[in-house]
């Protein structure tokens, strides 16, 4: 089943050409803006494999590339997920990609560039990407100032598509559409969340994200009442502040 | 005391008690605070607005102007909390839409309280409706509401004039005094009464001053109202104690600035809104580094805008660090143990030809690669190695004026002493590169930069420099920071840090305040980052969090209202340098 996305600009076209000139995309945007969701949305749409590989500090190339392991006596090299998806031809999706170890950008450098290479060191073993393959890296900009960013060299290698929160209309399209709900509810949820987007200079983590209120949504159509909802969707994952979620409910309060 | 004075005195004592007689017990503990839930309306007002609202208390019914709501001290019509409470909720909303949509006075004529309040409950038609519409919730309270409150002007409060800044360009002089800070004079008294909603800075009529003789008889008429135009002298006796209760009785609505030295003061918070001063350039032929400072509002540099004059701090004395080293020996302790832990943690260290311990992954590693026919790779052990500390810091003090005050029952500036004192015991017992100093400024063209401890100087030679540390002057936090980047920048270290100890505001006499203030610190921040120095704050006073996220970002701040807090504030420090 095609998963549902709302455009929310020239994402899908430059996707589709980028796609056709075996670009590589980096996609920038805050949390649960619906960057993997449009993903998924494209692999769909383009009828392809998608492989996705969720980069934490932990990851290094061996886990994309592969490794040898031991079957009974032997020893059987097996391949990673990076590897198989070149071979087969799928897109191929690297969720959070500056959190990854620095062995895994130096990997896929000749896979980005018009080489379209993946050299496999252990085995000795070079593989061309076919036309049909295609990566597709994703990261957060505002999450880890200063702590973890992408070399420029690195981020030249790509074609950038910048995410942000939809505008009043889309997004309260989205919920509508997503969960089923009633508009006027999906407008107050939109309405809430504008209101509290203001919030990010006084030093929320994460702002309220669209995926927060698909959850609320959620929880409303399922038969939870509206402010319970948005209480515990909404205010409870942003902060432990008890100011601030104490404001934040009182606004709850008075829209709902 | 004359004897009109003591007069006046008790007649007022007995008006004020017999008021307070007038409210019930049960009232009085349904009484809301503003003070106790300022933190969730402020949130509140943000979240609704978008903009840096801060929320003061009124002398009467309140309004807004700018960024700032004014809402009463206290309300207790309703003979519950929750009523009380949602009067002020009410209040916050009210303000946000009616702040959202701009109703107030932007006419150049000043207006008269009860026309204001008549032009509040006009708008008040308009306003409720458009906030009914979003915020259905608000409805059921300001009915509720209604059934006892009938004052109109309690509910929608008064409009206020509210107009754009001008910048008035004037003259400030290099100080007079030099700037050895021990000269500033010491603060008696010191008195806090409601803030005032609109204050007009007037400037000083010397001449009209030196008229003031002749003025004297009529002193007591006139203190009973506003500024009328007659002026006196502007004197910094402190005879505050003696007159607060008078005092209290003025409207606030003139104030002047004065050179002369204090020694009493009675603090309000007020809104300025008529002019901002904005000082002149002064030259001087004491050595001194111009540095540029950022202009949000054009956003561009001002270049060469601010003089920092490096000094070295000379005066010592030994018996303030011992007692705050006998005084915070546990806190010295626990911060030992804390570093200590830091410090010997090892890290697993792999690829190893030699170790403690074999990896088995690469044992595993090893076989394959023989069994497949490839040369295998001899590192194939680990080993725990101590942490290389690669870490350079520099202690950046604020010495102006406002850390005199107290919060929370110390004084500022000692909560500053003895942290830094704490400190560095312990970075000095680590043999850590660090290095301490201290700012405060007079004007742009006046930002003093005092060295206490170099990176080179040793700490026990050093610390006792720390005691004899004065307050003086303003908080002009940007060409601080620059200087300390510049000095900083050179250390050989991996990691750099500024630790900026101070009360929170940035604020100078010429126009460093506010957003513009908040928006240089910023811009300084984001220099010292590009030279891969990084910043991290902390703050003595709690109201702090609501501007430092502003300046530093979420994470790079700590609250630290006494010593003891220290351990726990620079361990969170620690966990932002080890990412």
């Amino acid at each position: 089943m095609k998963p549902y996305y709302l455009e929310n600009g020239e994402e899908i076209r430059v996707f589709e050409h980028s796609e056709k000139n075996n670009l590589p995309i980096l996609i920038k945007g805050p949390t649960g803006c619906g960057k993997t969701r449009f993903i998924e949305y494209m692999a769909s749409k383009l009828n392809r494999q998608l492989i996705t590989i969720a980069c934490h500090e932990e990851t290094s190339a061996i886990d994309l590339l592969g490794r040898h392991v031991i079957k009974g006596a032997e020893t059987v090299w097996q391949d990673g997920p990076l590897t198989k998806a070149v071979k087969d031809g799928a897109i191929i999706y690297l969720d959070e990609i500056a959190e990854a170890r620095p062995d895994v950008i130096v990997a896929i450098h000749s896979l980005t560039d018009h080489r379209r290479i993946l050299y496999l060191d252990r085995i000795n073993e070079s593989i061309t990407a076919p036309d049909n393959f295609m990566l597709v890296a994703s990261f957060n900009p505002g999450y880890q100032t200063g702590w973890k960013e992408l070399k420029p060299s690195t981020r030249q290698r790509f074609v950038g598509l910048s995410f942000n929160y939809p505008e009043h209309k889309l997004e309260t399209q989205i919920i509508t559409e997503e969960i089923g709900i009633d508009s006027s509810i999906s407008k107050k949820l939109v309405k809430l969340a504008h209101d509290i987007r203001n919030l990010t200079e006084l030093g929320l983590a994460e702002s309220v994200s669209t995926r927060l209120l698909v959850d609320a949504a959620k929880l409303m159509k399922s038969g939870l009442p509206k402010r319970l909802a948005c209480q515990v969707a909404i205010t409870e994952p942003l902060t432990d502040d008890n100011d601030i979620s104490t404001a934040l409910n009182d606004i709850i309060t008075m829209i709902f | 005391m004359e004897w009109k004075e003591k007069l006046f005195k008790k007649v007022y004592e007995y008006i004020k008690h017999t008021n307070v007689q007038n409210y019930s017990k049960s009232q009085l503990n349904q009484r809301v605070f503003l003070k106790d839930n300022i933190d969730r309306f402020t949130y509140l007002a943000r979240i609704l607005t978008g903009s840096p609202i801060e929320i003061l208390k009124s002398e009467n019914e309140g309004g807004y102007a700018q960024n700032t709501f004014f809402l009463p001290e206290y309300y207790d019509k309703f003979d519950n909390i929750k009523s009380n409470l949602n009067f002020y909720i009410f209040r916050v909303f009210y303000l946000s839409v009616q702040k959202k949509n701009k109703f107030n006075w932007f006419e150049k004529e000043s207006l008269d309280l009860e026309s204001s309040r008549k032009i509040a409950t006009i708008n008040s038609e308009v306003i409720l409706k458009i906030m009914f519409k979003e915020f259905p919730g608000v409805e059921t309270i300001f009915n509720e509401l209604l059934q006892l409150e009938d004052r109109n002007y309690m509910l929608f409060g008064k409009v206020f004039k509210d107009n754009k800044n001008n910048e008035v360009l004037i003259k400030t002089h290099e100080s007079k005094k030099n700037v050895d800070l021990s000269t500033e004079p010491e603060i008696t008294t010191e008195l806090e009464t409601s803030a005032s909603e609109l204050v007009d800075v007037l400037t000083a009529n010397n001449k009209s001053i030196e008229d003031y003789t002749l003025m004297h008889s009529f002193e007591k008429v006139e203190t009973a109202e506003e500024f009328s135009g007659s002026w006196r002298e502007l004197d910094g006796s402190d005879e505050l104690n003696e007159h607060k209760d008078s005092l209290k009785e003025v409207k606030m609505k003139h104030v002047v600035r004065s050179d002369n030295p204090t020694h009493s003061i009675y603090k309000s918070e007020h809104l300025r809104n008529t002019y901002i001063p904005l000082s002149g350039d002064i030259k001087s032929d004491k050595f001194h580094i111009p540095y540029d400072e950022w202009d949000y509002n054009k956003q561009q540099y001002r270049k060469s805008f601010c003089k920092v004059f490096p000094n070295e701090a000379i005066q010592s004395s030994s018996e303030y660090v011992e007692e705050t080293i006998n005084e915070q020996y546990t806190t010295i302790r626990e911060l030992s143990k804390k570093f200590s832990q830091f410090y010997n943690e090892k890290e697993k260290v792999k690829f190893q030809v030699n170790g403690e311990d074999m990896d088995l992954d690469k044992v595993i590693q090893n076989i394959t690669e023989i069994k497949i026919g490839n040369s295998p790779s001899e590192k194939i052990y680990f080993t725990k190695r101590k942490r290389h500390k690669d870490i350079s810091i520099l202690l950046l003090m604020d010495l102006s004026l406002s850390t005199d005050s107290f919060s929370k029952g110390e004084r500022v500036l000692d909560v500053e002493k003895k942290s830094v004192i704490s400190f560095c015991e312990v970075l000095s017992n680590f043999d850590a590169r660090f290095q301490v100093d201290g700012f405060s400024s007079r004007t742009r063209n006046n930002c003093d930069y005092i060295n206490i401890k170099s990176f080179k100087e040793n700490w026990n030679t050093s610390k006792t420099k720390i005691g004899p540390l004065s307050s003086g002057g303003y908080t002009r936090i940007g060409p601080a920071i620059r200087h300390a980047t510049a000095i900083i920048k050179k250390e050989k270290s991996k990691k750099k840090w500024i630790i900026l100890l101070s009360d929170g505001k940035p604020n100078d006499f010429d126009r460093y305040e506010g957003k513009y203030g908040i928006e240089d610190v910023r811009q300084a921040k984001r220099e010292a980052l590009r030279s891969n120095v990084h910043i991290f704050a902390l703050a003595i006073e709690d109201a702090a969090k609501h501007y430092l996220p502003r300046m530093f970002g979420q994470s790079e701040f700590k609250i630290l209202n006494s010593p003891n807090k220290l351990p726990l504030a620079l361990s969170e420090f620690y966990s932002r340098i080890n990412k």
